[in-house]
């Protein structure tokens, strides 16, 4: 994953457990705590490592763990410079949704070396979404959960999400249905 | 070329986002949905040129549109410029501009209403603008890295410095240490593992009390630098002191986060502190005592003295004059003692071995002290062991010197009972025992925190003990170095209230076919120095006439004294108050000797003696004795290397003066 998505999860044990939790994992995972670069490649096996490790920190699980993450990416980006791409990705709940695949596409373009998920969104309703999360790598399903809920804050819209179908029971992807209201 | 291309305008959507259709005579037709959103007004306008400038630097006119080249056109209204490229689409005599806006950035679009779908797909001005961003993003994060990277360079700076000379440790809020270096660890004997996750407890010495813990945390938890010396256990039970700066750590917000200590090792100052401390507590007793000790006398002196000035009674005046030799004995012994010990602290005392009969040092020493036991109701009594020899070879005044301390020493702090000396030998050799001498009494005993301390100088049993007393507290610290001179020991037992027995042991060769003679030469001697005190000799010069004596002396009162006692040694002399006067003296008279002062105004009894010895004249000749009150040592080497034949130290008595005189003149009964 790029350096991106590990600043991000720095960004969030920074938050929860200080400077001093983040030293103390870095050196659990014997890494550089002085942070990553964001458009560099760095190996999954090292966010997953990193991810788990804060989980033990935090107390909490890895799913729970993730979940937060997710959340917390929306507010990171943004934090990071990337406001005008959240903001063009699009106004609403629903069209930020939609457009996230057409983001990854062209993030794709820029980093032919990256595997951006792909996140489809079908039976579109005023009230109601489905989400299609393909992804070659495994187990981060709650992540998405993270991110539909940061993106609801985002939008103020409150939901309701509920996993339909796991990639981890045999299925190509990971299926969830969003019951949604803006308000 | 045939046309191709047969696309809707729906579909030319998908290939580029920005483009104007243009009839054959330049009149807009329509524009593209993106367009729109950047320029509004071109759904109303028809005329290209109402709407765009061209830019004049362009090669292109607007008459050439179909030139298939670049363009760049400035809308008017927006003032955004786009560059493009058009088309000339001949079958429908149509103009196709495909355009890109020229934006910085993507917040230019997302301020007038643009989403991700209002690109086409494969439009890659929108990747560009992502390309842009992400390059600033990545410059901005560059950038502060590369500010991290040196500040971080200068903390492996600051933290090699640390590391070399310092031990670190970092503690979370908890006290949890959660980093410490190598220094730590080689001082405290722990590893890394055993101090990581464990709080200060597991070095805490136990030294300090709550109250420092409470102002120590106290103040890191107001975030702000504690300093101390604090006490350390390593892991073997040793303790070690550090000087100890604790730095609070704290995030953005200003909530400490976590606290790092930087400590270095002061044991070894704080040992010398302390022992500084008591030396120098030590010497101010002694000074204190040596204050008393010296106005004890010095009030019987001129106590004395003033009595004597009005008495008119001979009885009386011997009467004081015996307190006043007898104060004037207590000073003297006082000044003795201080030199000893800084001669042999000096090095400067040399064990002088002669062959000498233990039982008169031995007895000797029991008649200095029988007077005064005796006044105190204390049996004085000896054992002699069967096998002591009585000739043996080593420094019989030393010895006396330790055992009229130690016998003194008794008898002052025994109320009742008995002083016993006890002399026992073991042969050690064919030719060499141990003597060792025990001195035991029934007297008041020691702690043993005081024993501990007795043979350090300026240390006596406790302070009090001087007070009620007296003594220089040096005696015992002379009489151990000087045992330790001879190669022997003395050594202490006591038990407070039962009394104290002190035991030198000294070894010493020992002859017994020399038995008999020595101890018959010692009779003789005796006798004679009997005889002497009692036949007032005086002194003849070769030519039988009284030795003339010239005195450089600065002091009137010396002066009178040395007047009177050679006059009493049958001498005539003449005084001369400083070293140009004895200079003018000795070139105009031929004098038997000279006494001289080393310390006088105008010109000093050193240069003095220099100038007389290196002058011709009637007393280059002469015999030239010092006499100083510098008795440290190398006093007299240093006369010597002005050309002075003797050393006499002040105060002069007597019988030191006629000894002297003795080498140069001759002695007769008078």
């Amino acid at each position: 994953m790029y350096g991106l998505v590990n600043r991000a999860l720095q960004s969030l044990v920074t938050q929860k457990l200080g400077r001093e939790g983040w030293r103390e994992i870095c050196e659990k995972v014997e890494i550089d705590e002085q942070g990553f670069v964001n458009f560099m490649l760095y190996p999954d096996s090292l966010t997953y490592q990193l991810a788990a490790e804060a989980a033990k920190k935090m107390n909490i699980t890895l799913e729970q763990a993730l979940e937060a993450f997710g959340e917390h990416w929306i507010l990171f980006t943004v934090d990071e410079g990337y406001g005008d791409l959240i903001n063009i990705c699009g106004s609403s709940f629903v069209e930020f949704l939609s457009n996230i695949n057409s983001l990854h596409t062209r993030i794709r373009l820029l980093h032919p070396s990256i595997s951006p998920p792909k996140i489809i969104c079908s039976d579109i309703q005023t009230d109601y979404l489905k989400i299609h999360y393909y992804s070659k790598r495994d187990g981060l399903a709650p992540m998405v959960v993270g991110l539909i809920k940061g993106l609801a804050k985002r939008f103020n819209t409150t939901v309701d999400i509920k996993l339909t179908q796991a990639k981890a029971d045999g299925h190509d992807h990971d299926e969830f249905e969003v019951k949604f209201t803006c308000h | 070329m045939p046309l191709i291309l047969n696309v809707s305008l729906e579909e030319l959507q998908k290939i580029t986002s920005f483009y104007i259709l243009l009839d054959e005579n330049k009149q807009i037709i329509v524009c593209s949905k993106a367009l729109l959103k950047l320029c509004p007004d071109t759904s109303k306008i028809k005329e290209l040129s109402e709407a765009f400038s061209f830019d004049p630097l362009t090669p292109n006119v607007p008459k050439e549109l179909d030139s298939n080249d670049f363009v760049f056109i400035k809308h008017r209204e927006s003032e955004i410029t786009f560059r493009g490229v058009s088309f000339a689409l001949n079958a429908d005599k149509l103009t196709l501009m495909a355009l890109t806006p020229l934006v910085k950035n993507i917040s230019e679009l997302t301020s007038r209403g643009f989403s991700l779908s209002d690109f086409a797909l494969h439009d890659t001005f929108f990747d560009s603008l992502l390309l842009m961003q992400a390059h600033e993003n990545t410059v901005r994060q560059s950038q502060t890295y590369a500010k991290a990277l040196r500040q971080q360079l200068e903390l492996e700076f600051y933290k090699k410095a640390v590391d070399e000379s310092s031990m670190f440790v970092r503690t979370n809020t908890k006290g949890v240490i959660t980093k410490v270096n190598d220094t730590f660890c080689r001082f405290s004997g722990y590893s890394k593992e055993e101090l990581l996750g464990k709080t200060h407890k597991v070095i805490s010495s136990g030294k300090h009390d709550k109250v420092f813990y409470r102002e120590l945390w106290k103040t890191i938890l107001d975030g702000k630098v504690f300093r101390g010396e604090i006490c350390n256990r390593k892991k073997d039970g040793t303790l070690f002191w550090v000087d100890t700066t604790i730095i609070p750590f704290a995030d953005e917000e200003g909530k400490i986060e976590s606290y790092a200590a930087i400590q270095i090792d002061v044991s070894e100052k704080k040992l010398a502190m302390e022992q500084l401390e008591m030396v120098s507590k030590a010497k101010a007793d002694f000074l204190a005592n040596m204050s008393h000790e010296i106005r004890t006398p010095m009030n019987g002196i001129i106590g004395m003295m003033s009595l004597l000035d009005s008495s008119n009674s001979l009885e009386e005046a011997k009467e004081y004059g015996k307190t006043i030799k007898s104060s004037c004995d207590l000073l003297l012994r006082l000044v003795n003692d201080i030199l000893d010990l800084s001669k042999i602290e000096a090095g400067k005392i040399t064990i002088e071995p002669s062959w000498f009969d233990v039982r008169s040092v031995i007895e000797t020493v029991l008649d200095l002290y029988r007077e005064s036991a005796e006044r105190k109701g204390i049996r004085l009594m000896m054992d002699r062991g069967l096998n002591v020899p009585s000739n043996v070879e080593g420094d019989a005044l030393r010895l006396q010197q330790i055992l009229s301390n130690l016998v003194s020493n008794a008898i002052k702090f025994t109320e009742k009972g008995e002083v016993r000396l006890q002399v026992q030998s073991q042969q050690s050799g064919p030719d060499t025992c141990n003597i060792m001498l025990t001195v035991i009494d029934t007297g008041m005993g020691m702690k043993s925190e005081i024993v501990g301390k007795l043979f350090q100088r300026f240390e006596q049993g406790d302070s009090s003990t001087t007070k009620k007393f007296g003594g220089t507290g040096l005696g015992l610290a002379i009489s151990k170095r000087l045992s330790q001179l001879m190669g022997g020991d003395l050594s202490v037992e006591s038990v407070e209230g039962k009394g104290t027995t002190f035991k030198c042991i000294v070894p010493m060769r020992f002859d017994s076919k020399r038995d008999q003679m020595e101890s018959k030469a010692e009779t003789i001697s005796g006798e004679a120095r009997s005889g002497g005190e009692t036949t007032n000799p005086v002194f003849y010069n070769r030519t039988g006439k009284k030795p003339r004596i010239l005195i450089a002396e600065d002091n009137p009162v010396n002066q009178f004294v040395l007047e009177k006692m050679l006059s009493r040694l049958g001498c005539e002399s003449h005084c001369t108050a400083n070293g140009l006067e004895a200079i003018t003296a000795a070139q105009s008279f031929n004098y038997d000797l000279v006494l001289m002062d080393c310390f006088m105004p105008e010109l000093d009894g050193y240069e003095a003696a220099f100038k007389i010895k290196n002058t011709p004249g009637p007393c280059q000749g002469t015999p030239i004795i010092a006499v100083t009150a510098s008795a440290l040592p190398g006093e007299a080497e240093k006369c010597a290397s002005f050309g002075m034949s003797g050393y006499l130290s002040k105060p002069i008595v007597l019988k030191t003066l006629s000894q002297e005189l003795g080498k140069y003149f001759e002695l007769r009964n008078g």
